[in-house]
């Protein structure tokens, strides 16, 4: 068994923990909490007065936009990463270096046009 | 804090016992997770089966040593890409959860087909590439001889293949993000002189005057 | 090292100590805000359960318990019994890889501690720990987002759709403004970025930028004001939350005072030199790893003191501005401070200017 397993092995038993204490809030609560359900506390509370029409409203469509900015940066966060961890040993660090600030430059580039285009502002 | 050299792990039929059952259970949970995904009819339901499915996917990387890989593998789809999923469906008008999701009968073999297909062929490839191959689980962060299969692999090990092999795939992945980003600003472009709406979702909540509404930019 | 009953009795007590070490700062957290909030505020605050108020938590933990939590018709079950459990648990999740002290050895001799067992006063040292914070915190954005869609209920929905684009952004730069630590400290081991900051080369000073960044950005995670619109009560009534009564509605609450804790933390280790402290250096006394624990508190406290204080000062930022902030300012200046700190980190590593041709 190696330390390697031995570290999942113990974040594994914390997320048992965790969950054990999820578990016994959740049904010390059970046990505690008195049970008189009526029509109108089963209802949607909303905001206090009864709920009208359909609660699904269609979102717009700047959300998806802030998520897929997300997602790009996210994965540029994926390559910087292990660019980061190198950076003061690697042998030839310029090279690195001029290969990372390629790629960010672009992505700088391409946030600059998205920011151009207006697409960060919050209509 | 290491292992003694040359220290026995439990084997049975020739295999690791921890690591096995853990592949056997993660392995159950994938595909327990992956035909919910497929059967459901909830959209969100679905989402977080896929969540399961993926997370199945990560913890196997982990499983093998590819530590950054698994990380990258949650941080990346559980953390972003499903996300972008519910947002996606989250701009539809169609309420979601009661979405008819039937698809064809033909469209449901074609799709059963190609699965078994992807099935098959990667099983094919990996036999045939990896069939021998054992994997060691080494203690610390010893240095990796290049090409063996000693794990963990750290992120430093990935960097030096990136940055010294692999230079232009690296940056074409820019290139691509950069794409994605064009394809964002298309979705929900908006032409400042014409005042056209967003093309895809025009929102139920309209705002009336765009020009009061970009008062408090910046 | 083998594996036996030690090894794992040493791993249960690790979890052991976090949990209760974190529930006891999160019921204090709690107490200590209102009061702060209260002597900022000239008012007298929770003073009536136990000395000083202590137990008032505690008192608030027991109503929200015996208080009947009711699950509204129109909800869908599965997600919504789902969005407390990934608010709660990541949220001490992400404290695994966080180092409260300096390992130290039990019963074996030398530097690596042969035929004793060696306790990491954390939970797991991952090699990969910043992406082990990050990835909790990523999956905490489910919570919001779930809750909303499950409670079937309009505000509750718009709550959590703002909520998760608003965390999905900072976590972006959040992210970003990490990079610069490791990039300095050379990895994504915490301990690692800890020992790098010994003898106090904090990060707060050469990477004030970054951690100023990190800081806003962890305000807006957890949702903290000036950055909790989520919950802004005159738009969205409770926000993603409004459907949850009782017990659900405590682990919410739960959650984002972990969330504070750990993103204390957190800071802690990126940029104010983690366990590290004047008394003693490391490994020199065998009192280190309880003395590294106790400055590794203190400086949390500290921080955590700094939340608060930014919660009675600060009014509530507007959705456009919130986003701006984030898009604009953050992830932009980040990417250029990034580069401008691997540019001297090259520097000191070569020890000489790029040779513009074949350099390499």
């Amino acid at each position: 068994m190696s330390d390697y397993y031995e570290n999942y092995l113990t974040i594994f038993l914390f997320v048992l923990v965790g969950l054990g204490l999820f578990g016994a809030m959740i049904g010390v609560a059970r046990l505690l909490q008195p049970r008189r359900q009526t029509a109108a506390k089963l209802a949607t509370y909303e905001c206090g007065v009864e709920a009208e029409g359909d609660w699904w409203t269609q979102q717009h469509v700047r959300y998806y936009v802030f998520a897929l900015l997300f997602v790009v940066f996210d994965i540029e966060a994926a390559f910087i990463f292990p660019w980061a961890t190198v950076m003061g040993s690697i042998a030839d660090a310029w090279a690195v270096l001029v290969e990372m600030f390629v790629f960010i430059g672009i992505l700088v580039v391409a946030l600059a046009y998205v920011m151009r285009k207006g697409l960060l502002r919050w209509m | 804090m290491s292992a003694p050299a040359g220290q026995a792990v439990p084997l049975l039929l020739g295999l690791a016992i921890g690591p096995t059952i853990a592949a056997v259970v993660i392995g159950i949970v994938m595909v327990v997770a992956g035909i919910r995904l497929v059967t459901t009819d909830n959209v969100v339901h679905a989402a977080i089966s896929l969540m399961g499915v993926l997370a199945g996917v990560a913890a196997t990387f982990m499983l093998l040593g590819a530590e950054f890989l698994g990380w990258t593998q949650v941080l990346v789809y559980i953390g972003a890409i499903v996300v972008l999923f519910l947002f996606g469906v989250m701009l539809t008008r169609a309420r979601l959860g009661e979405a008819d999701l039937d698809a064809p009968v033909a469209q449901r073999w074609a799709a059963a087909g190609t699965a078994v297909l992807v099935f098959g062929l990667l099983t094919t490839v990996f036999v045939k590439v990896f069939g021998s191959a054992e994997i060691t689980v080494v203690t610390g962060q010893a240095p990796r001889e290049p090409g063996a299969l000693t794990s963990p692999t750290t992120a430093a090990d990935l960097a030096h293949d990136l940055f010294r092999d692999w230079v232009l795939p690296f940056e074409a992945v820019s290139l691509v993000l950069l794409a994605a980003l064009i394809g964002a600003i298309v979705l929900a472009r908006r032409d400042d002189r014409e005042h056209t709406r967003p093309r895809v979702a025009r929102p139920e909540i309209e705002v009336i005057d765009e020009e009061i509404g970009r008062g408090g930019e910046t | 090292m083998e594996f036996d009953g030690w090894t794992a009795l040493i791993g249960t007590g690790t979890v052991v100590a976090v949990f209760v070490v974190v529930m006891l700062m999160v019921i204090l957290a709690v107490w200590a805000e209102r009061r702060v909030a209260a002597v900022m505020q000239t008012r007298i605050g929770p003073n009536r359960a136990g000395p000083f108020g202590l137990l008032q938590t505690i008192a608030d933990g027991i109503k929200l318990l015996m208080k009947e939590s009711i699950t509204p018709r129109q909800v869908d079950r599965l997600v919504y019994e789902l969005a407390p459990l990934l608010a709660v648990l990541p949220a001490f999740l992400a404290l695994a890889i966080v180092p409260f002290g300096p390992g130290f050895c039990i019963g074996g001799q030398g530097t690596d501690c042969s035929g004793g067992y060696f306790v990491d006063m954390q939970i797991a040292n991952l090699n990969v720990g910043v992406l082990w914070f990050l990835s909790m915190s990523a999956i905490g954005v489910y919570a919001a987002l779930l809750a909303g869609w499950g409670s079937g209920s309009k505000y509750p929905l718009l709550g959590g759709v703002r909520a998760s684009a608003q965390v999905i952004s900072y976590e972006a730069a959040l992210s970003l403004s990490v990079v610069p630590v490791v990039v300095a400290a050379g990895t994504l081991d915490t301990q690692g970025i800890v020992l790098a900051q010994s003898q106090y080369r904090w990060f707060l000073l050469p990477l004030f930028i970054p951690a100023l960044f990190f800081f806003v950005a962890a305000l807006a995670e957890t949702n903290r004001p000036p950055f909790d619109l989520v919950e802004a009560e005159s738009e969205l009534v409770g926000g993603f939350h409004t459907e949850y009564s009782g017990v659900r509605f405590m682990l919410f609450f739960l959650a984002e005072y972990v969330n504070v804790v750990t993103i204390s933390a957190l800071f802690v280790t990126f940029f104010l030199g983690g366990w590290t402290g004047p008394y003693p250096v490391a490994g020199s006394v065998n009192w280190a790893p309880l003395f590294g624990a106790i400055w590794f508190l203190a400086k949390t406290v500290c921080i955590i003191g700094i939340f608060f204080w930014l919660r009675v000062t600060l009014p509530r930022l507007r959705y456009d501005q919130l986003m701006a902030l984030c898009w604009k300012r953050l992830i932009p200046i980040n990417l250029v401070y990034l580069m401008a700190v691997a540019v001297w980190v090259a520097y000191q590593a070569t020890g000489d200017l790029p040779r513009l041709v074949g350099g390499g």
